[in-house]
């Protein structure tokens, strides 16, 4: 079995052209003969399971959602796939000031939006002042933070000042897609969550809503105004929401839909299998995507937090008075759990070898990713079990089960319900741990209540759940002891060296000085392991074979739908029924 | 005759009304049918009282007021002067050996599900239970043998003995015998009868008898009631009923019996 | 009415139960002897094998050993279905006593309660109070018998409403027993018959509850299995693993048609004319 997934492994790898350079990035390249003539004309069918919740770039957070908004609106620059350098969008260019405290944009003078009203200045102000009004609460609002101001000079220039000198002073710049000043600028912040414009968005994208039926279908056409000329290259896109898995896959295979994402790797495997051999026309497409899965230790103990803040101390004093966890607050024990774990057969039995290993904090995706950093602990149930007796955990009674003191060694692994592979990943833990003496209870609960536990109250031992990585690198959020109280910091790590380097990578003068950080941070985090890295997971996607120069990397699918076509003669039905 | 009236009486019943609902329409809305209307009577100790007319008069209901069966409207059972009425559900149940009933259905006098032994086990100590089950059944005229049957096993006359058994088995004063013979054979029948006659002889007991059966009547009773529409049309010992009855209602009786 | 029948005449709905209900059993019985392998055990490198001489019924996605499965989960199913079904017919039983034999408002106030909880779709609520609740199997019993009783007891209510007038209980009564003796001595082997008719049936409604709940994931908790969790995990591909669903199904199937054919002919030999 482990050799059949190996071969599928190598499989993709060839048929995709995936190297794994240095960084272990992976890289695709099938783009379309550049001496074909392109061909306007066709339509996309893109399944989706759920329903966009609002088409408000805002206030948007489904994927679904946030691939429709990036047909319909632009931002002033697109990171490339190098994640260093930018692609000009709505500006046409920008220059940095020499002091390093300002960026100069100048838009294109030929936007439109989709109302015909001229993109100005005004909407690039506009857009600052909603992404930082604590009533929107817009989700990428940490990225401005640096920004002091964003003035217009005139109709087509836009100076964005900045607070302090940082690397990602022109990526914090560009976040965000621009809005139109002229619709919005009427509406209240408070009405605007429930507003109109959520389900009848106006932007400058490739393509324009035309109509959204409910639960059904909704409908994009090509924006004849779009400021690149001669794109997009297709006619319409069609979104439709088919919430059952097996009646998406389905309709796929059908020809019904052209385009379905996030595919069970099991499913996978099976278009994988059909498109090698020549019987489908359904493209698969796989690259390392934003999510990795982890199992988070709780490092404090939860009652004497508890305690803590029923006592009402202060929260630097909470910081350092809080008691260790009985289990994990000691280095050596969550080792041996890393240890005792062996993570390469657990990837490989819950994603059908559509995924990578990762031992450390920072995403393979990442120019910063340094897999030499990481401390690596190789699965060595042996070697657990010495560490684990060094802490004091033995099995002194004869029952199978490690304890000290007479106390066992017992705890709750949660995860969320309804994640099959959260709760495949849990039932392996659980029999794994068996074989070491530990007993672990997985436990399936609904992601609010899961979340209530984890995050204000940091009432629970063990949890495996996964998160989805920004194109930068910052842990700050998980690791940071300023973020001790945060939502995303539920582990209690606590860490004088962490927060020391984490300054300096952020404000290293460039990005070899920062590298070296980020290999320290690496190194360190791998080291006292506040996380159990398991995985980092591969996205499945499958499209229509008629469908040229999908551009697909670590960035996502959706990084150039302006360009992309069907030859003429590939086209079908659904393709042709289209007149403007 | 005249002696026993010198005694204190066993049971005595006054103005005695019992009425049953019926349409029963979840419990809010009843409607209620007079089964006994105004009925006063006094049994004397060793005596056989007989109420005697035709099914569905409220004879019956009777014996059940007696029992606490059925709510009672309004009047009073006193029983050696004790008005059962007026007694707490406990003190009643104490009180309630005293009193036996012989019912007529004697294929649903007995738990199907029970030996016969084991009937005797409900009321005998258990010290006595062996001896007094034999001199029980011998009192009856039941052999020992069938104390392991189960009452299917039995004949109609063995069950009507069984059950006269058990309601001896708790030394009662006062039996009830509503038509205790009128679904058996002849033969059976006259079996029971002269069975009931020499228990009442040796076990100094009182009757009430309810029955539309003359012949019995005939041979057990000392004093009738006629009862008719849940009310007696007159109360007179036997002999003097027989002779001179009063109403044409207990003349068109009489002359049933006369005819057989 | 007579618990054991009188008349032993051919009942081939009875025969037919017995014979699957029987086979089912010895399969649960005597399954570890097909094959040695721990239930629980897992083997990452032969994960969803199909059927094979190694593992007859193939391996599931842990590569755990389904044949090993289906046999404890098999015996979980049945342990959580018969002990409710014990729980659901004692409470039932004892309310439908008491409620019936005391009549009047306690039987109104009794009787109303139960048209109530009738009312709520049982697995609906059941899903939800598993679903709030830490999911055991001891609460999983619990909650299967607390939403299963009613029916029951309306049976028994009924069964004793016709009981308690008859002459053999006014007898006991007037030779002055206790009221429990004379329910439970005189007025309970009397209606046992119809509760058992209907408690066979509840067995098999309670094997398909608790089927739905594992399969939802709310029921038995991994590692352990029950015969619904393991229909649940061959959900993702019904095709491409038929080895984990088809067989948990078929076993679902035939138990709970076997359990309504014991249930059909123990009413025809009992010639209980009152249920249904």
């Amino acid at each position: 079995m482990i050799l059949q997934i190996c071969l599928l492994c190598l499989n993709i790898f060839s048929l995709f052209s995936c190297q794994k350079n240095h960084h272990g990035q992976f890289e695709h390249s099938d783009l379309y003969p550049k001496n074909q003539q392109i061909q306007d004309g066709g339509t996309l069918v893109i399944g989706i399971r759920a329903e966009p919740e609002s088409i408000n770039p805002l206030f948007a957070l489904s994927q679904s959602s946030r691939n429709i908004i990036r047909l319909v609106f632009s931002r002033l620059a697109d990171i490339n796939e190098d994640l260093k350098g930018f692609t000009p969008r709505l500006a046409k260019s920008w220059e940095i000031s020499t002091d390093n405290s300002q960026i100069t944009f100048h838009l294109r003078t030929n936007v439109h939006w989709q109302d015909g009203t001229p993109f100005t200045s005004k909407d690039v102000v506009f857009t600052y002042q909603m992404h930082i009004n604590p009533v929107v609460a817009w989700d990428g609002m940490a990225y401005k933070q640096n920004i002091s101001s964003v003035e217009a000079f005139n109709d087509s220039t836009v100076v964005f000042s900045f607070y302090e000198n940082h690397r990602s002073m022109l990526s914090d710049a560009v976040e965000g897609y621009i809005l139109p000043a002229h619709i919005l600028q009427n509406i209240s912040p408070q009405n605007l969550f429930t507003s109109d414009f959520n389900r009848h968005p106006i932007g400058t994208g490739p393509f324009q809503l035309n109509s959204w039926i409910d639960m059904q279908t909704i409908t994009l056409l090509k924006n004849k105004r779009f400021y690149e000329s001669g794109k997009p290259h297709l006619d319409q896109i069609i979104f439709r929401i088919i919430p059952d898995n097996f009646n998406l896959l389905n309709q796929l295979k059908a020809g019904e839909v052209d385009l379905v994402e996030s595919i069970y790797p099991k499913d996978f495997q099976a278009i994988i299998q059909n498109w090698n051999h020549g019987h489908s026309d359904i493209r698969p497409i796989s690259y390392l995507g934003r999510r990795y899965d982890f199992i988070g230790w709780n490092m404090i103990d939860p009652e004497s937090y508890r305690n803590s803040i029923d006592r009402g101390e202060s929260q630097d004093a909470i910081k350092y008075n809080i008691q260790p966890n009985r289990l994990f607050g000691s280095q050596k024990v969550r080792a041996a759990l890393t240890m005792a774990l062996d993570r390469e057969a657990i990837m490989n039995t819950v994603n059908f070898g559509m995924a990578v290993p990762m031992n450390g904090p920072v995403s393979p995706i990442l120019p910063s990713y340094n897999e030499a950093a990481n401390i690596v602990w190789e699965y060595n149930p042996q070697k657990a079990l010495k560490f684990l007796a060094e802490q004091g955990w033995t099995d002194s009674d004869g029952d199978n089960i490690l304890d000290k003191n007479g106390i066992p060694f017992k705890f709750e692994i949660l995860t969320e319900s309804g994640n099959l592979l959260w709760e495949q990943v849990a039932t392996i833990v659980q029999a794994q741990l068996a074989d070491i003496g530990i007993q672990v209870t997985p436990r399936f609960l609904e992601p609010a209540l899961l979340y209530g536990k984890l995050l204000p109250a940091k009432d629970f031992d063990a949890v495996i759940i996964g998160w989805s990585v920004g194109l930068t690198p910052d842990f700050s959020p998980l690791f940071h002891s300023s973020t001790f109280y945060t939502p995303f910091h539920f582990t209690g790590y606590y860490s004088r060296e962490y927060d020391r380097l984490d300054e300096l990578a952020k404000t290293a003068a460039n990005d070899d000085m920062a590298q070296k950080y980020y290999d320290k941070i690496a190194q360190l985090l791998s080291n006292d392991l506040p996380y159990t890295w398991l995985y980092y997971r591969m996205e499945c996607s499958a499209v229509h074979g008629r469908f040229k120069d999908i551009i697909y990397d670590r960035r996502g699918l959706y990084n150039n739908p302006e360009d992309w076509w069907i030859p003429l003669d590939e086209r079908q039905y659904i393709d042709k029924v289209f007149k403007k | 005759m005249n002696s026993s009236r010198q005694k204190q009486p066993i049971l005595e019943v006054n103005n005695l009304h019992v009425e049953y609902p019926v349409n029963f329409r979840g419990g809010f809305r009843r409607q209620k049918k007079q089964a006994v209307n105004g009925v006063s009577f006094t049994i004397f100790p060793g005596e056989c009282f007989t109420i005697v007319g035709e099914s569905g008069c409220g004879k019956s209901s009777i014996i059940d007021a007696i029992l606490g069966f059925v709510k009672i409207k309004t009047g009073t059972v006193l029983f050696e002067k004790q008005d059962l009425t007026k007694l707490t559900p406990k003190n009643f149940r104490k009180l309630r050996p005293k009193i036996q009933p012989v019912f007529q259905d004697y294929n649903q006098a007995l738990n199907p599900h029970q030996r016969i032994e084991d009937i005797f086990r409900e009321t005998l100590p258990k010290h006595l239970l062996e001896s007094q089950t034999d001199q029980l059944l011998s009192s009856v005229g039941l052999s020992k043998e069938i104390i392991r049957c189960f009452p299917h096993q039995l004949s109609g006359g063995q069950k009507q003995r069984v059950v006269l058994a058990r309601a001896l088995s708790v030394n009662p004063a006062l039996l009830l015998l509503d038509e205790p013979v009128t679904s058996l054979d002849m033969s059976v029948f006259v079996q029971i009868v002269e069975l009931l006659i020499s228990l009442r002889k040796t076990r100094n007991l009182t009757f009430l008898l309810v029955s539309h059966n003359l012949s019995i009547v005939h041979l057990l009773a000392d004093r009738v009631a006629i009862m008719k529409n849940g009310q007696f049309l007159e109360q007179q010992p036997l002999t003097t009923l027989l002779r001179n009855p009063k109403h044409d209602y207990t003349k068109n009786f009489i002359n049933q019996i006369t005819q057989l | 009415m007579k618990i054991l029948p009188q008349k032993t005449q051919t009942n081939q709905s009875m025969t037919s139960g017995c014979i699957t209900i029987g086979l089912v059993f010895i399969f649960l019985l005597l399954g570890p002897l097909l094959t040695p392998i721990n239930h629980t055990s897992q083997n990452l490198s032969a994960s969803l094998q199909p059927p094979s001489s190694s593992h007859w019924m193939g391996t599931d996605y842990y590569g755990r050993d389904v044949l090993a499965r289906l046999v404890f989960g098999g015996r979980i199913t049945w342990i959580i279905a018969i002990a409710s079904t014990f729980m659901a017919v004692n409470i039932g039983t004892i309310i439908g006593l008491f409620s019936a034999y005391q009549g009047g408002w306690i039987d109104l106030i009794v009787m109303r309660l139960v048209d109530v909880m009738l009312a709520f779709p049982k697995l609906f609520v059941v899903l939800l109070i598993v679903g709030l609740g830490a999911s055991s199997t001891s609460l999983l019993i619990w909650v299967l018998a607390l939403f299963s009783w009613m029916e029951i007891a309306r049976i028994v209510r009924s069964e004793v409403m016709s009981q308690k007038n008859r002459t053999y209980i006014k007898s006991v009564r007037a030779l002055g027993l206790r009221t429990p003796r004379i329910v439970f001595i005189h007025i309970l082997p009397n209606v046992l018959g119809p509760v058992i008719v209907s408690s066979v049936l509840l067995i098999s409604t309670i094997i398909l509850v608790e089927s739905s709940l594992s399969f939802l994931g709310l029921g038995v908790q991994a590692p352990s299995a029950s015969w619904g969790s393991i229909l649940n995990d061959g959900r993702i591909d019904p095709l491409g693993t038929w080895w984990l669903s088809v067989p948990a199904g078929l076993l679902i199937l035939t138990t709970v048609i076997g359990f309504n054919l014991i249930g059909n002919g123990l009413h025809k030999q009992l010639d209980l004319k009152k249920i249904v």
